[in-house]
């Protein structure tokens, strides 16, 4: 009973801290029962043409549960087809099978209750058929002939697109998950199969024989493991496994060899904007490690005393004792197949930003600076030890980590094991892996928050953390429309040439172009006239000077970077902010002229209107109109992303007053319209050309 | 009792599941000052689920103490009057004080003309009390004490109806739960309120504030209540969560925390008759109290139909409401069967429509009993459309299928499917200790009996399609229903 005596301790320390203590306290003196004997109940396994089955029978419920895992997942997909796994868990299903197809299928299930189910992650897939035991028979053929003659017909795969492309459109509506997200990205590196996501060019490229071609790689039995559990036949169950499941064929197991990860450890602060926050959302860390580290149990007791329930150290510090979150966690992750990261994260109130993160860090630091106490260690121990019987609670889960277990490789005792290591750990041991394997001078930080409420605190961050890089979340636009109107390129191209001919009156060089004028913009606080003196550099370099009623300002691009002195004081200007200046640099009719020939132009619209409209993909990715009778541009219209808005806003600038000098024709007045509404308009006075 | 035989063999085999054979697995009964305990035997594994429902939800709340329920849920893991403290008889003197220093920094701040200064000196002297007051805690006893002695699934919620608290632990330590759970609702400590109430606001930005479906469903039960207090979101305003005291919290807790408000349920591997002695032990000390004060507010009548838009930068959601009927009436499990015929499963009318041939909604669904069933509340629909449809599409839709069968246009056949889901539905409940003994509790504790569970399945196959026909006639009118929704700013008429 060494727990017994560890806990008396605890309670004569507090006791001896205070003269007046309370009487009888409701949880001491009771006297518990040895625990009851338990037997783990027994999982069969067999193997049967190449399928490895797993069968734990108990006949609570007249129920049987069908749980089918497939070597192989996302992380198989090319990086121009990411979302061909998840598409094809989903088509799996929903398209149905020869015999039963689509609706036929969810009326048979449905008549009886019943649900089969298919889905695939990042590493394996999974199918799982719930019946009530009188259905059984009947419909484990059904099962295994969905999932080896799936139809797949093409107008499911296009209904799992258009959701999925909902789900693209809508996925930076939740800031936790935005947050999660875009921290694996920070880990694991942009394209890594273990962070990147589902785009809507990735999602265009996936057809109906990649499908086919994903499914007949996986879906071969010596690539599936099958377990059943529930109250099955004893006496039959392997006869009917092994005649509804012969129809697979053997095959090959796909090859588990997961990529590594070549990671560098590298400080960096990290931000994304979000303006309908009132909250930050932070996370912190850098890379995990193995499931085989020697050190795993040491490291499991350590995540423990930071983030384990209520009684972990994050649960106490940041959330009760400071106030600062609801939620706060932490964990050093150790997968089998891939490296897992550590993280530590939480949601703290915009004010409140710095002060969360920094207490956060705080509690990861103290592991490293002082030793936890033997009885901190001997109560954490006891918590892992006393809910160990909780592992065999549902025959359910007892069956889906056994299976999932042996497909890992992982030894038939490696629980056990693990627990004897936990006895082991020492107060030395968690010292020791915490100094060893948290690196909080190297932590990426993100914060996804509202720029507006926590712009000072970013600016403290920045003393700690060194200065922080803007995360750019905007999703990035479908090229749906690009393919659908690709016969009309050559038109395209025409009407650019003769959009030039009219703006350039010789094809000469031209180096720069300067503009004098005045512009003016719409604030909260009414409108504001600037004078505005530019020179721009094509295709990379802009100088402007502007002068308001308050004062002059001079904004510098060149070299990617941008500066905007004013008073003798110098700022650096946001990334975000350059590329949106350099890209507007580039939709000038100017511009557009001088390089129509290597642009991907396309012909909407040349009928009864009075514009000729044409799309300019690439990263141009704008749409064009052009006067039918004079070619001279109209209009553009773009979609940008506002950083300050942390949305997608739609963007139309208008052209008129044309005016020759220099031997080319300039727009003098131009309106630019954010979502329909005017944003500004700039009035030129003159031009020059270099 | 009678039951419609279905062709399938289903109904006959969760016939025999139902309740003769659930029967012989419960035990109830009733301690003399009105505590009422469930006890169902399982035993799957050596481990046992608890829980604590009490009858008490944010309905129950008055005016300008909105979240005061959930408040006080939180309040109930900073210990007792002899768990979480160093020194109970100097704690409570401070806590007194701080009580009385807050409320005045309050009552200040609150005036129609605060004085500044005097805020900030009041405000320094509640934080000096405060941290005095935190000399005595001993930070999260309580949770550690059970943590440590195996516990799993640690937590509690408060609805619009109820509060309920639970946890598991391996079954030979039944006599912890009960010894530790009637001290902490016999001698509740108002321990860390203040710091406490810093988290729940941070809960309030988690669940509410930055999440656009969270924001919606607040101002959308604001808007479609007058008078009846489903009109306000468990949480709280935050105005109320702030002006809260201890003192509130207290009498709140005297009001409602009685015996006859409170039903015990446990699953797993327990004697029954260990179970009785225990509850005698821990509970029967308990006073039997007043009974709590019973809502009285009856929601008037609906004059037309109320519709409102939230514009800002996220996606658009849609939800429609029609004021229904509480759990209670006979009309409910009718209501139960059309959500079915409606949303549930992929041979639902609305997810076939929509979602499958239709394709304008990425998800659809709907259900009666919103935000509680205890009182009438609203059935509640709600739709994500899939980008570029608007949600005038959708609507047109939900309410072509409702006036299709307000015309009797419903086979029997689908009322069949969803019966034999629904039966299905609670047998696959059983399987879980968790999940058992909350159902019961509530049940019981709301219903009047945990049989409810299973007798609604035997009501269930007395409904026609005539009663569908009526039920969507009678409730399902535009003047009583709200239509909210989220939509994407942008036009220019957007601040207008």
């Amino acid at each position: 009973m060494k727990y017994l005596f560890f806990f008396l301790l605890s309670v004569l320390l507090t006791a001896c801290g205070t003269t007046n203590q309370v009487a009888q306290r409701p949880h001491e003196n009771l006297e518990f029962s040895e625990p009851k004997a338990f037997s783990i109940p027994e999982i069969e396994r067999f193997r049967y043409n190449g399928i490895t089955f797993f069968l734990l029978q108990y006949d609570e419920l007249p129920l049987v549960n069908v749980n089918v895992i497939v070597n192989g997942g996302a992380w198989l997909n090319p990086a121009d087809k990411v979302g061909l796994a998840s598409i094809t868990g989903t088509v799996l299903r929903s398209g149905g099978s020869v015999q039963y197809p689509e609706e036929e299928l969810n009326e048979l299930l449905e008549n009886r209750a019943a649900s089969m189910e298919t889905g695939f992650g990042l590493v394996t897939g999974s199918a799982q058929m719930n019946v009530l035991i009188d259905d059984f028979d009947e419909l484990l053929p059904v099962f295994t002939d969905l999932l080896k003659n799936p139809l797949f017909p093409q107008e499911r795969l296009d209904l799992a697109k258009t959701r999925q492309r909902t789900a693209i459109s809508r996925r930076n509506e939740d800031a936790s998950s935005v947050a999660s997200r875009e921290f694996q990205k920070l880990i694991y590196g942009e394209n890594s199969v273990y962070s990147r996501i589902i785009e809507y060019e990735t999602l265009e490229n996936i057809t109906r024989d990649d499908l086919i071609r994903f499914h007949q790689k996986t879906y071969q039995g010596s690539n599936m493991f099958v377990g059943v559990v529930g109250d099955f036949n004893p006496d039959m169950i392997r006869e009917q496994l092994r005649k509804a499941f012969d129809i697979f064929d053997e095959g090959v197991p796909v090859q588990m060899d997961l990529p590594g990860v070549d990671y560098e450890f590298d400080e960096g602060l990290f931000f994304a904007n979000k303006s309908d926050m009132n909250q930050s959302q932070i996370r912190m860390g850098h890379i995990g490690g193995y499931r085989d580290n020697p050190d795993y149990a040491a490291l499991q007791v350590m995540n423990q005393i930071l983030s384990g329930g209520f009684s972990g150290r994050l649960m106490q510090e940041v959330r009760t004792r400071q106030g600062l979150a609801y939620s706060v966690y932490g964990s050093y992750g150790s997968n089998v197949r891939y490296p897992g990261v550590f993280y530590a994260g939480l949601s703290t109130a915009a004010e409140n930003t710095s002060e969360g993160l920094k207490a956060t860090l705080e509690e990861i630091r103290r592991l490293q600076d002082e030793p936890v106490t033997q009885q901190e260690l001997d109560e954490t121990k006891e918590r892992i030890f006393n809910r160990i019987i909780f592992r065999y609670d549902s025959y359910g889960r007892i069956l889906s980590e056994h299976m999932s277990n042996y497909n890992l490789g992982l030894p038939e005792d490696a629980f056990e094991q693990y627990i004897e290591d936990v006895h082991e750990v020492t107060v030395d041991d968690i010292y020791r892996v915490a100094n060893k394997y948290l690196q909080p001078d190297q932590f990426k930080i993100l914060i996804v928050g509202n720029k507006s409420l926590v712009e000072e605190q970013l600016q403290d961050l920045e003393g700690a953390f060194g200065s922080y890089t803007e995360v750019d979340i905007s999703i990035p636009r479908p090229v749906s429309e690009r393919a659908a109107i690709e016969g009309d390129q050559e038109a395209g191209r025409e009407f650019l040439e003769k959009m030039a001919d009219v703006i350039l009156d010789t094809r000469q060089e031209i180096d720069s172009v300067e503009y004098r004028g005045t512009q003016q913009i719409q604030t909260p606080q009414g409108e504001m006239a600037l004078n505005v003196h530019a020179i721009a550099v094509y295709p990379d370099q802009l100088t402007m000077d502007i002068s308001t009623p308050m004062g002059s300002q001079r904004l510098e691009i060149a070299d990617g970077q941008g500066v905007m002195k004013m008073g003798g004081q110098e700022q650096a200007l946001p990334e975000a902010m350059v590329s949106s200046l350099l890209n507007e640099l580039k939709k000038e009719p100017l511009y557009l002229a001088l390089h129509h020939t290597g642009l991907e132009a396309y012909l909407l619209e040349a009928g009864d209107g009075e514009n000729i409209t044409i799309y300019i993909g690439g990263e141009l990715d704008l749409t064009l109109n052009i006067d039918k009778d004079t070619y001279l541009p109209a209009e553009i219209t773009y979609s940008e992303f506002d950083q300050s808005i942390g949305n997608d806003v739609s963007i139309t600038i208008t052209f008129d007053n044309w005016t020759s000098g220099d031997g080319v024709r300039i727009p003098y007045l131009q309106k630019r319209y954010n979502n329909g509404e005017q944003a500004s308009q700039t009035l030129l006075e003159e031009h020059t050309i270099h | 009792m009678g039951f419609v035989f279905l062709t399938t063999g289903i109904a006959l085999t969760l016939q025999a599941q139902s309740i003769d054979a659930i029967e012989q697995k419960v035990t109830e009964f009733t301690l003399d000052n009105g505590l009422t305990v469930i006890v169902i035997q399982r035993n799957i594994a050596p481990v046992a689920s608890f829980v604590t429902h009490v009858n008490v939800g944010s309905v129950n709340e008055e005016i300008g103490k909105t979240g005061l329920t959930h408040v006080f849920e939180h309040m109930a893991f900073q210990g007792s009057t002899s768990i979480g403290t160093t020194n109970w008889e100097e704690e409570q003197v401070v806590l007194k004080e701080l009580d009385d220093a807050y409320r005045k920094w309050l009552f200040e701040n609150r005036s129609s003309s605060p004085d500044e200064e005097k805020l900030e000196e009041l405000w320094t002297e509640f934080i000096r009390l405060r941290e005095k007051a935190g000399e005595y805690v001993v930070n999260n006893e309580f949770s550690q004490i059970v943590e440590r002695e195996g516990a799993v699934g640690l937590n509690a919620f408060v609805s619009a109806d109820e509060t309920a608290f639970f946890y598991s632990l391996p079954q030979h330590k039944t006599e912890l739960w009960f010894a530790l759970e009637a001290d902490r609702f016999s001698n509740p400590v108002m321990r860390e309120f203040y710091t406490e109430k810093e988290v729940i606001m941070e809960e309030r930005r988690d669940r509410i504030d930055n999440v656009p479906f969270g924001r919606l469903l607040e101002e959308f039960i604001s808007t479609a209540f007058s008078a009846f207090p489903y009109k306000h979101h468990p949480i709280g305003w935050p105005s109320d969560i702030e002006a809260v005291t201890i003192r509130d919290a207290m009498a709140f807790f005297e009001r409602h925390y009685v015996p006859s408000n409170i039903t015990i349920s446990i699953a797993g591997d327990v004697e029954p008759e260990h179970i009785r002695r225990y509850a005698e032990e821990y509970f029967g000390s308990m006073p039997a109290g007043e009974t709590p004060p019973r809502v009285m507010t009856v929601e008037p009548p609906q004059r037309g139909e109320r519709r409102f838009v939230i514009e800002e930068e996220s996606q658009p959601i849609l939800l429609i409401g029609y004021h229904s009927v509480g759990m209670n009436h006979p009309d409910a499990v009718v209501m139960d069967l059309l959500s079915g015929v409606l949303f549930d499963g992929r041979t639902s009318r609305l997810y076939r429509r929509l979602v499958t041939d239709e394709q304008k909604a990425l998800q659809i669904g709907g259900f009666n009993g919103f935000p509680g069933s205890r009182y009438p509340g609203l059935f509640l629909i709600y739709a994500v459309p899939n980008q570029g449809v608007g949600l005038d599409e959708i609507e047109k839709v939900v309410y072509e299928e409702l006036d299709r069968i307000r015309n009797g246009d419903v086979a029997t056949e689908e009322l069949d499917r969803v019966r034999t889901n629904a039966r299905a539905s609670v047998l696959r409940g059983l399987a879980s200790n968790q999940g058992m003994a909350l159902n019961f509790a509530q049940a019981q504790n709301q219903r009047g009996s945990w049989r409810s569970i299973f007798t609604d399945l035997d009501e269930m196959e007395m409904v026609t399609v005539d009663d569908l026909q009526r039920v969507v006639e009678t409730y399902f009118r535009k003047s009583s229903r709200t239509v909210g929704s989220v939509q994407t700013i942008n036009n220019t008429d957007s601040n207008r």
